[in-house]
């Protein structure tokens, strides 16, 4: 088939098609979506619509149930907006939260959170919020958050909110609730040369464990080898086995049917943020991934095994390469019940203080 | 309302245009030129070409309009300028689908176009919402997998993972096709 003919068939894909893809398209740079649950919700709330009485629904609403909330501007507008209840701030655990900016560009909202510890220094420029988060809004919208800035002589961390509104209705006026009950604080990166493993004259593994607990699989590399070819995975072997860095052990390394496996431990990962990668270096400085890697827990289900395997055969002198590790380790982890609920509108700093929080 | 802008002759429509698809088109180009300024000209070109058809034309989807000029133009000068300098990605993506669309069918390449075409929609209308976007951001708005991460908050591999599963369910959504044809 020629490639006239190969363009031909993708482009006679259809119009519906093309348009539903064009809202992944469009979106800007990392993306995180959180919905909890809210088709469901949405829809419960309508089928007990005409159960609820406005004295009902406007408890509902000032409660900051927010599907009650969206029920309530559609009946009682005006009343909606007096009842809406707008918590700038809060505090918990020692540590406070607050909206410090909101700006409308178009239909993106930009909002920026703060993060600062009143008691400490618990938080600083590593402060990640562990995917703890939640965004919930009263439209139809596509939400990310990242970590934005670090503040040292306030000690806060900011946070942007991103909204793009996808349904064509009107950002501004609408709700929005942020919440976060987890911090982690203070991780540390490692990215260097793991000396003690030698691709030269490497073991060939045949005690090998094959009931695994598996957490997932990736293929970063490009790679395309079906994890069913891997017949299985290797035993720690503590004559090898070493610690780059607190919270990582690099637990065996060897060759397995014509392919190298390496496998680390991250110890801890339900509590901690504990993960990395292994790569080799070809002796241009190159990197090169794994074709496949393969996470299982250990055995009380704390820690987890990733076990790193390449396809000796593709790469060139693999003698020769060198086996560096990235890992992401360490921090203290803070939880809480943060929670500030705003409505959308251009907001500044010092018409915080107006609005009282 | 960007379309009743057109039909009114409206200076606003272009600028309406751009602002809202603008920078879908700039990345639908780049992903196959890989050259910013050849991508520029293209979107250009396609705007003016929806200024020069609408009206009499009224597509019912101005986004899809307007992308697949893009996307048509952008091709086309990919294979008039690229000759000996491709665009790995852009051949690789071609390669990566081709496989799975090659078919022992003796028809006209043009017919086998239109029959796989068809049958290509088909197949799209049996996937899941988010498989089926992964798909056509990769093969027909020619998106990198690292790009498609980033726009649907999926990590590389599963991405990967996704396209390699919707090839070979594809595949075989075709075999059981032609077997019965």
């Amino acid at each position: 088939m020629n490639w006239k003919t190969i363009e031909s068939i993708v482009n006679g894909i259809e119009e519906r098609y093309i348009c539903e893809a064009a809202e992944y398209a469009a979106r800007p740079g990392k993306f995180r979506r959180r919905f909890i649950g809210r088709a469901g919700r949405a829809a419960a709330c309508i089928a007990g619509i005409v159960m609820m009485s406005a004295s009902s629904l406007a408890l509902a609403a000032a409660a900051g149930s927010l599907p009650a909330y969206d029920i309530l501007c559609g009946i009682l507008p005006e009343t909606a907006k007096k009842l809406a209840p707008v918590h700038l701030s809060c505090e918990d655990n020692g540590i406070r939260m607050e909206v410090e900016a909101v700006h409308i560009q178009e239909d993106t909202a930009y909002i920026y959170i703060s993060l600062q510890d009143l008691e400490g220094e618990r938080i600083d420029e590593t402060c990640d919020l562990f995917d703890s988060y939640s965004i919930r809004s009263s439209g139809d919208s596509v939400e990310t958050c990242t970590r934005a800035a670090f503040d040292a002589q306030s000690g806060k961390t900011l946070f942007l909110i991103q909204i793009e509104q996808a349904d064509g209705k009107k950002l501004e006026g609408q709700r929005l609730i942020f919440s976060v009950s987890e911090l982690l604080n203070g991780k540390q990166k490692l990215d260097e040369r793991l000396e003690e493993v030698s691709l030269e004259n490497l073991e060939e593994k045949t005690e090998l464990q094959t009931e695994i607990s598996e957490r997932g699989i990736s293929m970063a590399g490009g790679g395309t080898l079906p994890v069913e070819q891997i017949r299985g995975f290797l035993k720690e072997d503590e004559n090898q086995a070493f610690s780059p860095v607190e919270g990582v052990t690099v637990t065996a390394w060897g060759m397995v049917d014509g392919r190298l496996h390496i496998q680390a431990h991250y110890e801890n990962i339900r509590e901690t943020d504990n993960h990395g990668c292994l790569y080799l270096k070809d002796q241009e400085g190159k990197s090169i991934l794994s074709s496949l890697s393969v996470s299982f827990w250990d055995k009380e289900q704390t820690g987890s095994y990733e076990e790193y395997i390449f396809e000796a055969e593709e790469i060139r002198e693999l003698e020769q390469c060198s086996v560096w590790g990235y890992f992401s380790t360490g921090g203290e982890r803070i939880t809480g019940n943060w929670k500030v609920e705003f409505p959308v509108e251009n907001l500044e700093v010092e018409n915080q203080e107006e609005a009282g929080n | 309302m960007i379309i009743r802008l057109f039909y009114q002759r409206s200076e606003d429509a272009l600028a309406e245009l751009d602002r809202k698809y603008g920078k879908i088109c700039a990345a639908t180009a780049y992903n196959i030129l890989k050259n910013k300024e050849d991508a520029e000209e293209c979107v250009n070109d396609a705007f003016l070409a929806v200024w020069n058809t609408v009206p009499p034309r009224k597509p019912e989807s101005l986004l899809a309009y307007v992308c697949r000029i893009v996307r048509n133009l952008s091709l086309k000068k990919y294979h008039y300028n690229m000759a000996e300098k491709r665009n790995q990605q852009y051949h690789v993506l071609l390669e990566e689908i081709g496989e799975c669309l090659e078919s022992g069918r003796n028809v006209e390449e043009e017919m086998l176009a239109r029959e796989l075409a068809g049958e290509l929609n088909a197949f799209l209308g049996t996937l899941k919402k988010k498989e089926r976007a992964v798909f056509i951001l990769r093969y027909w708005y020619c998106f990198s997998v690292a790009e498609i991460a980033d726009k649907t908050g999926m990590k590389v591999s599963a991405v990967r993972v996704s396209l390699h599963r919707t090839r070979k369910k594809m595949s075989r959504y075709l075999e059981q096709r032609e077997d019965r044809v």
